[in-house]
């Protein structure tokens, strides 16, 4: 059997992250990843000869500088730059929204812009707050007599304000008249999720991913994953690819080992799970190690899976008219909404289980910011549907139920590119369950978990002192994926968190 | 009370507005010794509390057909027994209709019903133990008692935490989680069957918000506590409707004191250094009054006063439109109602069809888009069976409450109006085989009309309007106004605990300060 201070389970870019940081202060780590090569949600695909494209997503949420800055993910290539714009087409006509404030100024008629720039700010003021919060320091848990772990602050729950009980609607309709614009920030915040607008509590959502705020790589995600492994083995890092962890064993209430298919078991003094908390609880624990409410509990966290994508690889880039003009927004998200009732009307055809027939779709042409993922002359573009549910009420996802997905989008597509159906050499659709047995993400929900206010930020996954910081009621578990806290918003914080929660175990001796 | 009588022609407290909360306000007033006068616009008192005759010899409750909320302390003190204040039935039963006739009867704490699986029974008795545990710790909220800690309006964090330690509750996370959680995600936590989880989740309408939203777990709790903050027993039957309500309270009011004047419509409160003076009627006459009190909404009433006096951010707050409301759907019928699988024993209770505990979001998504949703959940009386004088002998009325209808509709209602009526029509008819040839009468509700005035529901900021105190919701920015209607309660319905709580707080308000006289 193979021993390590830390096994840490998922080479997504919070694996990776947990796994450097450990590796930092000192700790033999082992990463172990179930794919040939680290990713997981970063992860780049040829998915048809000479094309690539980011197959799970195009964004993921921003890293903060902090990390950024101490992982040296520059000089391991990963440059990320924001998208200039994106785009919104709908029934009310097409709106460009610039990243930067002078170019907006420029676009947009002089009404709008306060309002909008002022919710620029509010939502920029909240991501701070987020951001501050995230780094505080994780304090080890003081052990006493009778085992009691002291709160940390992060018992406190994290800075919401009235956001927590908005819809969206409500905090876009204080700032925005305009129908079109409103339409368009929301596409942006929803995009790739399923949210109906209307309801209370769906305003966090302009605080996550979106917009093109976070920025793509050049080269995709994929360069981000890479550069996030050569930082992992720079740091020390053990890696092994292709091994599965089968089973997370405890000891009288302590994990200890993990079982990997087809290889030998692993010992480890900790276990740091950046799969989702249904995966690793449910997936590779023994039920009977831990008590039934537990269990129960674990299984009404909310998750579903809420979007499907189609890669398709072009002859050539095609040709957007709307943009003639500005050609740079063409790189961001172009997305095809109705409008905002068909919005709300997709959301509740997603939550009975079908495929609705207006999906928000988000297209992106990456070929045109990095020519580089497709043969010269030829390029790539992505779509993301959005709400599609994993399981459909009326059976599995069949071909032709795939095939009707990637129609929609090319329907969707050929509003902003007329001529695109001539130029399409293959594609690839991607639906929820495709998701769910490559990245194990539990429904193929890449969010690892609803974001609604009772499960994001401090609530996430639970709000009770014994799940903070990454820590599990199974002592020697840490969990750093999606699920746990402020990972919708910010990459990397739950793996850094959950490794720093882990280290400050070691040194208060609890793990020796 | 320390007040004392003025001479000549002012009085020491007007109050705009005759319903529920207006009426309690004065009779609490006058019963002090105050010089008490009620204006109403209309020619009759109690608001939105009313009996209607939707067709010859059928009577119904409008829209509240049912009390849920009612300030049990009020009745007491004003006596209103006495007054002819009489229920035809309290602890009202609940059932949740099932097709094919598989229904959930709950009566009370306990379970039964066609359906009920001993699984379900054990489950519910453990939710309710816990609800009503959660509820008991949350009542000094929502019973007037919580002093106001300085921190209104807010439904942050720090709001909850303060409000956590006020209730002096030991695991405040649950109380924070509870904040965020939704009904649907909370009843998910202990119970399996959807059709009840659906049903149950129904009590979160008055609120305004659907079972998925964020912040309508405690409305649920809202809702529990009102059984123990009220009434006991608190889901009740008023015999002859809430216009009876209505008339007791008038007459307590009356046998106080208070000067009760119809069809005098204010058109303005008139405000001098930031401070209530009196008002203005239409007719030009003007009433001086040392403070003014409103059973108007903030909205209504904020429109009464100059602009300038109440501050931007008041004047912008009260002006969010509603968008969603509630319809109702009266049907005189000859004979009862043939409902599958219950009995007789069974007409008086809450019979809720709500089928899947998406049809509400659904059904709000819709409204808030300005359009009626395909599938209805809905809430159905019978208050013949408790109450059988309002309908002629062997008749029986049926009323069916629909709430998340669009507030206003494009192009009128005249095709909406039809459309429900026969969407309820239908769905009744799935429960009720035969119901159709039974009709011999009907009228439809619908938020657009001047029956329905006041059914809009408001539910922006749900959460913080469900954690500040009442003293917080009935003070206004203007001194000596005060709001004693529906806006100072925490979700809309039927209670006069604001109406009891403003009377106080404006006559300590106004001893404290010296100002009277």
């Amino acid at each position: 059997m193979d021993h390590f201070d830390v096994a840490v389970i998922g080479a997504g870019p919070e694996g990776l992250i947990a796994a450097i940081v450990l590796a930092r202060t000192g700790l033999r780590v082992v990463l172990l990843e179930k794919a040939s090569a680290p990713g997981g949600r970063a992860a780049s695909q040829e998915f048809h000869p000479g094309f690539r494209a980011s197959v799970y997503a195009d964004e993921l949420p921003d890293i903060p500088n902090r990390l950024y800055r101490s992982l040296d993910l520059a000089r391991h290539g990963a440059i990320l730059e924001p998208s200039p714009a994106s785009v919104c087409i709908s029934n009310g006509g097409a709106s460009v929204l610039f990243v930067d404030d002078a170019r907006l100024a420029h676009s947009l008629p002089a009404a709008a812009l306060p309002g909008i720039l002022a919710l620029r700010r509010e939502v920029e003021t909240l991501r701070l707050a987020i951001e501050a919060r995230a780094a505080l320091p994780s304090h080890a848990p003081r052990r006493r007599w009778f085992g009691s772990v002291r709160k940390s602050v992060g018992a406190v729950p994290w800075p919401a304000g009235g956001w927590a009980g908005a819809s969206l609607d409500e905090v876009l309709g204080a700032h925005i008249a305009d129908p079109q614009l409103r339409l368009h920030l929301a596409a942006d915040a929803v995009s790739g999720r399923a949210v109906s607008p209307f309801l209370a509590g769906t305003a966090l959502h302009a605080l996550a991913p979106g917009g093109g705020r976070s920025g793509l790589a050049p080269g995709g995600l994929g360069r981000l994953a890479i550069a996030l492994a050569r930082a992992a083995e720079s740091a020390g890092v053990v890696m092994r690819c292709a091994s599965e962890v089968s089973d997370i064993h405890v000891e009288r209430g302590r994990a200890t080992t993990l079982s990997v298919s087809g290889q030998g078991p692993v010992a480890a003094a900790a276990i740091v799970s950046a799969l989702d908390l249904k995966r690793t609880f449910l997936g590779l624990l023994r039920w009977d190690a831990m008590p039934v409410p537990l269990a129960g509990r674990i299984g009404r966290f909310r998750v579903a899976g809420q979007r499907a994508r189609v890669l398709f690889a072009l002859d050539r880039p095609p040709a957007i008219p709307v943009l003639s003009t500005i050609e740079d927004a063409a790189a961001g998200a172009i997305h095809v909404a109705e409008s905002m009732q068909a919005l709300s009307v997709a959301h509740d055809i997603w939550r009975a289980g079908a495929v609705p027939s207006d999906p928000l779709v988000t297209l992106r042409v990456p070929s045109f910011a990095d020519p580089r993922f497709a043969p010269i002359g030829k390029a790539v573009m992505t779509a993301t549907l959005s709400p599609i549910p994993t399981r459909l009420f009326d059976g599995g996802w069949t071909h032709e139920r795939r095939a009707k997905l990637a129609a929609r989008a090319l329907a969707a597509a050929k509003r902003v590119m007329p001529d695109i159906e001539a130029l399409v050499l293959a594609h690839r659709i991607i639906a929820g369950p495709d998701i769910e047995t490559a990245l194990g993400a539990t429904d193929g929900d890449c969010d690892g978990g609803e974001l609604a206010p009772d499960q994001v930020l401090g609530f996430r996954p639970f709000h009770d002192a014994q799940w903070q910081d990454g820590r599990t009621p199974v002592s020697g578990l840490y969990l750093g994926g999606a699920s746990s806290a402020a990972s919708p918003f910010l990459l990397g914080v739950s793996g850094e968190r959950a490794a720093l929660a882990v280290a400050a175990d070691f040194a208060a001796g609890g793990l020796r | 009370m320390m007040m004392r009588r003025g001479g000549g022609d002012s009085y020491d407290a007007v109050i705009v507005g005759g319903g529920i909360g207006g009426l309690i306000a004065a009779a609490y007033l006058a019963r002090g010794k105050a010089r008490v006068l009620l204006l109403e616009a209309g020619d009759r008192f109690g608001g939105r509390a009313e009996t209607l005759e939707f067709a010859d010899g059928f009577h119904a409750p409008l829209m509240s057909h049912v009390a849920y909320a009612l300030d049990g302390r009020a009745m007491r003190e004003l006596r209103l027994a006495e007054h002819g204040l009489e229920f035809a039935q309290t602890n009202m039963q609940f059932a949740a209709l099932g097709p094919g006739g598989k229904h959930f009867v709950l009566p009370g704490p306990g379970l039964r019903g066609s359906a009920t699986l001993a699984a379900e029974a054990g489950d519910y008795a453990t939710f309710r133990q816990k609800a009503m545990g959660f509820a008991r710790l949350l009542r000094p909220l929502w019973d007037g008692r919580l002093a106001d800690p300085g921190i209104e309006n807010r439904d942050d964090a720090l709001a909850a935490i303060v409000r956590g330690l006020q209730l002096g509750l030991r695991k405040s996370e649950g109380f924070e989680i509870l904040l965020r959680l939704s009904a649907a995600a909370f009843l998910d936590g202990w119970l399996e069957s959807d059709m009840l989880k659906a049903a149950l989740s129904f009590d979160v309408f008055p609120s305004g918000l659907s079972p998925h939203e964020a912040g309508s777990a405690l409305v649920l709790m809202w809702r529990f506590a009102q059984e123990s903050c009220g009434r006991q027993g608190a889901v009740s039957q008023i015999r002859g409707g809430p216009g009876a309500l209505a008339r007791a309270l008038e007459a307590a009011a009356r046998q106080a004191g208070a000067e009760l004047r119809p069809s005098s419509h204010v058109s303005a409160i008139i405000v001098e250094g930031r401070r209530a003076k009196g008002v203005t009627l239409t007719e030009g006459e003007t009433i001086p009054a040392a403070m003014v009190l409103s059973s108007l909404d903030s909205q209504d009433t904020f429109a009464l006063v100059e602009p300038v006096s109440i501050g931007f951010a008041t004047g912008t707050r009260g002006r969010a439109p509603r968008r969603t409301a509630s319809a109702q759907v009266l049907f005189a019928l000859k004979g009862a109602p043939p409902f599958a699988g219950l009995t007789s024993e069974h007409f008086g209770a809450r019979l809720v069809i709500a089928g899947r505990p998406e049809i509400a979001s659904e059904a709000r998504g819709t409204a808030l888009n300005g359009g009626v949703s395909s599938e209805l959940a809905m809430e159905v009386t019978i208050p013949t069976a408790a109450d059988p004088a309002l309908a002629p002998a062997g008749c029986h009325v049926l009323s069916a409450l629909v709430p998340y209808m669009p507030a206003a509709v494009a192009g009128g209602w005249e095709v909406p109006r039809m459309m429900l009526h026969r969407q309820v029509l239908a769905t009744l008819e799935e429960f009720a085989p035969g119901l159709r040839n039974r009709l011999l009468a009907c009228r439809v509700i619908a938020p657009g009309d001047e029956d329905a005035r006041g059914s809009a529901c408001d539910s922006a900021s749900c959460t913080g309007r469900l954690l500040a105190s009442y003293e917080a919701r009935i003070r206004t920015p203007i001194a000596g106004l005060y709001m004693c209607g529906r806006s100072a309660e925490p979700v809309s319905a039927i209670s006069g605990r604001a109406g009891r709580l403003a009377a106080n707080l404006a006559a300590m308000g106004d001893h404290r300060m010296g100002a009277l006289l």
